[in-house]
């Protein structure tokens, strides 16, 4: 029976999750919310999560009812993400390590978005949409690796949507995509926008500059038609390739994760692609969709299961990780 | 003369050493281990290094550029304090290594 602890910050959300066997006792989250039309710059999201993490931490201890002797492992996020989030917390995890005397675990963030997916829909052996403000990889497990089959180019479907709502001084409360979303629901007229596939690889940066010049004139279109026709258009990028990576695999299942993954649009369109091929789509909703602690918890808890250790010399952050870069020790099927 | 060119802050590297006690050995050393690890920046002409002495932990920062100095001494002193805090709040009584 492994308890162990996550904790995760490297965007501009900041969690701490509790985990014993494969069940969540406790997964608190702070985020950090910009005013309309701005970003979250690195050093303030560092900032954040330095003056919340002490307090965070302790709810999740008391929400868990776990004292700190019971718990088997500290994990943190190694990346990817932005360095100084990432080293706050790496820091305040390296110190609680120590001071409980637990081993200590890096864990790829991306690899913890997949494990707690996979976790909590029970998905055997899915093609993985993972879409965040962050990251877009088309990801299909083989042979102890999470390779990546297809990905974007340049910036990541969430990174899109984030700077159009911060063009259109959008609420970044909860999040800019949920308020894109709302939005997109009362759109009524489909703006073609420019649609970038490549293979297997995606680009949104072109869409991107193409509807700012959009919302600086707005011409006859309403923001809601250019949310919708945004995610419309994007959404369909998303489809198309990862119905590519079901072909290619003979794939039956559809696993979707990441921030970008709790929009229901994105979910519908999956889901029509999915029932005309037989298949099935599986999501999470926003407690494991976005950024969270106990994703990390449970992504370090199988890594301990099978024996991984980080070093202390390895317990270093980095911005760029790789999700093939990780060897799959704890699966064993083909 | 070029003005464009002068800044006479970057003359020669500077430094600061820092000199922190703790309330035992074994918390300096706790410090120490959580602070050690990161590199400064790539793009930073700033290094630290890191030492202890009994219960007193010595950071000693080089840079060609005080003002990048500024920054590596603010950011460690927030990390530093980001450690006391976790410390004050979760070490354990009589806390040994």
């Amino acid at each position: 029976m492994v308890v162990s602890i996550g904790f995760e910050g490297s965007a501009n959300k900041l969690g701490i999750g509790i985990v014993r066997d494969g069940i969540v006792l406790a997964n608190p989250r702070r985020t950090f919310i910009t005013p309309p039309g701005e970003g979250f710059k690195p050093v303030d999201t560092a900032n954040h999560h330095q003056l919340n993490i002490v307090l965070l931490l302790k709810e999740a201890l008391d929400e868990a009812k776990i004292d700190p002797h019971e718990i088997d492992v500290v994990c943190y996020t190694k990346g990817p993400g932005l360095g100084s989030p990432l080293v706050s917390v790496a820091v305040f995890a390296r110190t609680v390590s120590q001071l409980w005397g637990k081993p200590i675990i890096g864990v790829n963030h991306c690899i913890g978005h997949i494990e707690m997916a996979r976790l909590i829909t029970g998905a055997q052996n899915p093609i993985v949409l993972y879409v965040s403000g962050g990251n877009t990889q088309i990801i299909a497990y083989s042979q102890k690796r999470y390779r990546i089959f297809g990905e974007t180019v340049d910036i990541a479907v969430g990174n899109c949507l984030d700077r159009f709502a911060r063009l259109l001084k959008l609420s970044n409360h909860p999040s800019p995509g949920h308020n894109i979303e709302q939005l997109a629901k009362n759109g009524k007229i489909y703006v073609p926008l420019p649609y970038v596939v490549k293979g297997m690889d995606m680009s949104f940066s072109g869409v991107l500059t193409y509807i700012e010049d959009f919302a600086t004139t707005l011409q006859e279109y309403t923001v809601e038609d250019l949310c919708f026709s945004l995610q419309e258009t994007v959404f369909a990028m998303l489809v198309e390739t990862t119905e590519r990576a079901m072909a290619h695999c003979g794939a039956q299942e559809v696993l979707i994760c990441g921030g970008v993954g709790c929009n229901i649009r994105l979910q519908e369109m999956m889901a029509e692609m999915c029932k005309e091929r037989g298949a099935k789509v599986f999501a999470t909703d926003e407690r494991f969709c976005i950024d969270n602690g106990a994703m990390i918890a449970h992504a370090g808890a199988e890594m301990f299961n099978v024996g991984v250790l980080t070093s202390w010399e390895d317990t270093f952050c980095t911005q760029r990780y790789r999700t093939d870069e990780v060897e799959v020790k704890w699966r064993n099927d083909v | 003369m070029d003005n464009a060119s002068k800044d006479s802050l970057n003359c020669s590297p500077t430094s600061a050493e820092l000199h922190i006690p703790f309330p035992s050995a074994d918390l300096a050393t706790v410090a120490y281990n959580s602070l050690r690890v990161d590199k400064e920046p790539k793009r930073s002409t700033t290094t630290k290094v890191l030492s202890l002495e009994a219960n007193i932990l010595k950071v000693s920062f080089t840079s060609g550029d005080t003002r990048q100095l500024r920054t590596a001494v603010n950011s460690f002193l927030d990390l530093l304090i980001l450690v006391s805090k976790a410390i004050d709040e979760f070490a354990p009584l009589d806390f040994k290594i």
